[in-house]
């Protein structure tokens, strides 16, 4: 039933690096890894975790999000979010680097479209609000959202991919 | 991607399109997402990206500096430099003897710390006052110590506490609405369901419900206070103590529910009682909780029940011939 929690142990540093460049902060890093072994210690008593690296990730992310927006986590975290046991790469840029990135992938936007995400990423506002703030129908407002998702994660991808292709070459 | 499109979403923007849903989505739709994750690795890896990057504080950072483009405010140094200008002598000393005490204060105040064991499981630590908390299967604590008292609080299972003198910080521990203070004490406290067990093996502890109602126990005594069956209180060989860090249990007169409960921190297919008829079944005994099965089929053969394994449990039921 722990056996997920055991094989994370001989991953920790793995896991504190990968923790470490996710953070705003270092300082933050052994309370988030600490709640991360929490969290998969209670998710191994409901599910068998298949990639337990790769699930340790997703549980890190949700916990570095939700304290950087100082927000509860809400319970349940794991059950709708990681139907996908699928290993993501590891490699990860600085914050400050990744910070930079979406800078400019946000300042790339359309106005109308960054206002959007904005409204509803940042200020946590609902589709429907953000559709009477702006004029647009729902469905445009849906478009939107969609469409600065995917420039976000297309310009980070990008830009990870470079960095892994550059660690490659030069070893 | 072509921005114009109106009509057919990618993979990606189906995928940001769930995820951006993903709090809202009512059963069914939850149902229509997991068969598309599953349908495919494409989908799942699309999806997954998209997550993290959304999750990502980096983004938040970036959001908020796009957001707010103007620079911030004047730095409030330099008002606070300006206002102790006006400010006479004394109170710049004073500030200086307010500094200086803020600086030699302790600061006792750690973040609260948590414990867990996973499935039969267990563990004990050494606390920062020397005190010693031994966790047994299946239970969660968090620890949080204040320069005047000593926080815990039980969130599962069952905790043994050996508490190390300190009369100016009491040691609480909290399970449920109930509060158990010791000074220098060795006791432990269990959750059963909704019950709360406190067994005391030496010393003294008060306890404390939430109506303010107060008890003090003395070593070889125990309590159970449970919100349906009311407080029951008796007496225990303190010696037995060793029992519950070899994974038996021993049972006078307990109930089944209690029997079961802790049963359960040591498998993974929960036992679960189905018959009203078995509320009040009581059960005495020895039992070795780390053999589930086994001792399964000895309460059963005791009390007469039929255990029925279905959807990864086991239901108890009144054997019916």
């Amino acid at each position: 039933m722990t056996d997920a929690v055991s094989v994370l142990k001989e991953h920790e540093s793995k896991l504190l690096a990968y923790i470490n460049r996710r953070c705003r902060n270092m300082s933050q890093s052994e309370d988030v890894m600490q709640e991360t072994l929490l969290r998969m210690l209670e998710q191994s008593r409901k599910t068998e975790i298949a990639q337990p690296l790769a699930y340790a990730y997703r549980v890190a992310d949700s916990i570095i999000f939700a304290q950087a927006r100082k927000v509860r986590l809400e319970t349940g975290i794991g059950d709708s979010d990681f139907e996908s046991e699928l290993p993501l790469a590891d490699e990860v840029l600085e914050h400050k680097q990744r910070e930079a990135i979406f800078r400019q992938a946000l300042e790339g936007l359309t106005p109308l479209r960054r206002t959007v995400f904005i409204k509803r990423h940042l200020e946590r506002k609902s589709r429907q609000a953000i559709a009477e703030e702006t004029g647009l129908s729902l469905e445009a407002v849906k478009k939107h959202l969609v469409r600065a998702m995917v420039q976000l994660a297309d310009a980070i991808g990008a830009a990870e991919a470079g960095d892994k292709n550059k660690k490659q070459v030069t070893p | 991607m072509n921005d114009n499109d109106e009509d057919e979403l990618t993979v990606q923007e189906l995928a940001a399109d769930w995820l951006e849903r993903q709090q809202e989505l009512s059963e069914a739709e939850f149902a229509a997402f997991c068969a598309w994750l599953r349908a495919s690795q494409e989908h799942a890896r699309v999806y997954a990206n998209l997550r993290k990057t959304m999750l990502d504080s980096a983004l938040l950072d970036a959001c908020e500096a796009v957001n707010k483009p103007m620079p911030v405010a004047p730095p409030r140094r330099m008002i606070s430099a300006r206002r102790l200008g006006w400010i006479g002598t004394g109170l710049a000393i004073a500030a200086a003897i307010m500094v200086m005490l803020v600086m030699r204060a302790p600061a006792p105040v750690a973040p609260p710390q948590d414990f867990a064991t996973g499935l039969r499981q267990r563990a004990d630590w050494k606390l920062a006052d020397n005190s010693h908390l031994f966790l047994n299967a299946d239970s969660r604590i968090s620890v949080r110590y204040l320069p005047d008292a000593r926080n815990l609080s039980l969130a599962r299972g069952e905790a043994i506490f050996e508490v190390a003198k300190d009369p100016r910080r009491p040691f609480h521990v909290m399970a449920r609405s109930v509060t158990v203070t010791a000074v220098g004490t060795l006791f432990g406290v269990d959750l059963m369901n909704d019950a709360v067990g406190v067994r005391v093996y030496h010393g003294v502890v008060t306890v404390a419900k939430a109506d303010g109602e107060t008890r003090t126990l003395t070593k070889g005594d125990w309590l159970t206070l449970d919100p349906r069956l009311g407080a029951h209180a008796g007496r225990f060989d303190p010696a037995v103590y060793q029992n519950w860090r070899t994974d038996w249990l021993e049972a006078d007169k307990m109930p089944l529910s209690y029997v079961v409960a802790k049963l359960n921190h040591y498998t993974g297919t929960p036992i679960v009682i189905s018959d009203p008829s078995l509320a009040g079944a009581v059960i005495s005994g020895r039992f070795q909780l780390s053999n589930t099965d086994a001792t399964l089929r000895l309460i059963a053969a005791v009390l007469n029940l039929q255990p029925a394994r279905r959807d990864h449990r086991v239901y108890l039921t009144a054997h019916r011939s």
